[in-house]
């Protein structure tokens, strides 16, 4: 059996033409490349709005990945490594323990050491960890902890997260993201992931900072050093794999979205609706002809329909809600 | 009528089968499970399901070979559930007890490990790892491109490839 022929007795069976729902499994995969600029957002709202076939077969996309996204990633990672030669030592360096054996020879140390938090678009939650902390994720986040002796959470692309480790005893409290890893023990620190660069606020203690290859242990181990820097109480930084870039701290605004307040100080429509989006489900965007308006207020989350509704009547923009998941927002 | 007709022909012929080789497939399969009796039992019913939903039954002669292929692969099966199934529940011990899933949730996630598992191996290696390293590693494709020693180009067929074979393996 081919694999075509596989898609298309799919697309049969829910009534879906073959040629639309291979487009739009590969919209799904450059959505998940994790590279997607604003011109590739406004393809794919341009395609899902070209035909009502492919909004048909984008929602098929949808529920199926849905189904894919109920993994927990900690359990698809160590369960559905394939090469075991590849793998099993990979896992090891990811997680600082290689030549751990006594570990690996027991078996799945890893599923032990390891538990996942997510949240979903619209969702936020706050959770305590084994060692007391306190974390709390914003809306579409992910982290994968690993308590287990160490304390170690890896946070995944595109994540906002709160973390007071205040009180919570010693040792390292290592985040890590791709190529950048913080030692967030004793603190209280809010990072967001932006892809290539991530936002650190520390709101009290000092979190150190690593960036660059080598900054998380499997790179480390191929000989490259991370370039390192300390945040003190009440600074802020860009971090990226060229460095720290410290900024001006907003104490209030970085603590925002804990308190489900999104707000917006001048900021263009286009920017405004991007942000507000990770709040939900499918696409938000809004036509070029209003996109340089100018919204400012603040805006409650994780309820956007309502946030939308106050947009409605505080600028001269109507929206248009094509399907729950792809909202227009243009010109009256 | 046609269709009874064959459907009687089907049922006489999986009556053949099973009078035939049920006892020596007993056996094989006892044998593949590490001596288990209950094991084998149940794989044994679910061979011969198996071989009634197939529709297909085999060649005179070759009906041991046809039905050692079936329980071949119900038992790599097993094996396989059985895996995920501890990988499954040590992962949900290391959690705090209020985050403990409900027991449908349990079987719902089992159920698509199963399935995400059986659809990657039949992929070829860097197929699946660049899937997994996407999807559950959180690398961008050029972060996986880089940890697999592969072009960009070569990440996106690849996953284009393995998100085919996993989502429609995912339909009900």
């Amino acid at each position: 059996m081919t694999a075509n022929a596989a898609l298309g007795r799919h697309a049969a069976r829910h009534g879906l033409e073959p040629g639309r729902l291979e487009a739009a499994l590969e919209w799904q995969v450059t959505l998940w490349s994790g590279e997607m600029d604003d011109a590739g957002h406004r393809d794919w709202a341009a395609w899902l709005a070209a035909h009502p076939g492919n909004q048909r077969a984008w929602a098929e996309v949808e529920r199926l990945a849905g189904r894919l996204g109920e993994l927990p990633s900690d359990v698809a990672r160590h369960s559905l490594k394939r090469s075991r030669r590849f793998s099993r030592r990979q896992a090891l360096t990811l997680f600082g323990l290689a030549g751990a054996g006594a570990l690996v020879a027991r078996g799945g140390w890893v599923e032990r050491a390891v538990a996942d938090c997510r949240s979903g678009p619209g969702e936020q939650r706050d959770l305590t960890l084994p060692d007391g902390s306190s974390l709390k994720l914003n809306t579409a986040s992910a982290v994968n902890l690993a308590f287990n002796g160490e304390r170690r959470l890896r946070v995944l692309p595109g994540s906002e997260i709160a973390l007071d480790s205040r009180g919570t005893g010693g040792g390292p409290l290592r985040l890590e993201m791709a190529e950048m890893a913080l030692d967030a023990a004793d603190s209280q620190v809010v990072l967001r992931d932006h892809g290539e660069r991530l936002a650190v606020s520390v709101l009290a203690g000092r979190v150190r900072v690593l960036t660059g290859p080598g900054a998380i242990a499997a790179s480390a181990a191929m000989g490259r050093a991370p370039r390192a820097a300390t945040l003190l109480a009440g600074e802020a930084a860009w971090l990226s794999a060229d460095g720290v870039r410290r900024v001006p701290l907003d104490r209030a605004a970085a603590l925002d979205w804990t308190r489900g307040v999104m707000r917006a100080d001048r900021l263009p429509l286009r920017d405004f609706l991007a942000e507000l989006g990770r709040y939900r489900h499918g696409l938000l965007y809004c036509d070029d002809a209003v996109a340089e308006r100018v919204v400012s207020g603040a805006f409650r989350v994780p309820d956007t329909d309502y946030a939308l509704q106050s947009l409605a009547q505080a600028l001269p923009v109507a929206v248009h809600y094509r399907t729950p998941w792809l909202v227009r927002v243009s010109a009256v | 009528m046609a269709s009874t007709t064959l459907s009687n022909a089907l049922n006489a012929h999986v009556g053949t089968l099973y009078r035939d080789h049920a006892q020596w497939l007993f056996g094989w399969l006892r044998g593949r499970l590490g001596g288990d009796q209950d094991d084998a039992a149940d794989l044994l019913q679910d061979t011969y399901v198996r071989l009634i939903d197939t529709g297909r039954y085999p060649p005179p002669g070759e009906g041991r070979a046809f039905l050692t292929q079936i329980a071949r692969g119900l038992v790599i099966d097993l094996h396989r559930r059985r895996r995920l199934e501890s990988a499954y529940l040590e992962a949900l011990a290391a959690r705090p007890e209020e985050e403990a899933p409900s027991s449908e949730r349990r079987a719902l996630v089992l159920d698509i490990l199963v399935r995400i598992d059986q659809a990657l191996d039949r992929l070829p290696d860097k197929v699946s790892r660049a899937f997994l390293l996407s999807r559950f590693e959180g690398l961008t494709y050029h972060q996986v491109a880089e940890r697999l020693g592969i072009s960009h180009g070569a990440v996106r067929k690849y996953m284009l490839k393995a998100t085919q074979a996993c989502l429609l393996a995912l339909d009900e």
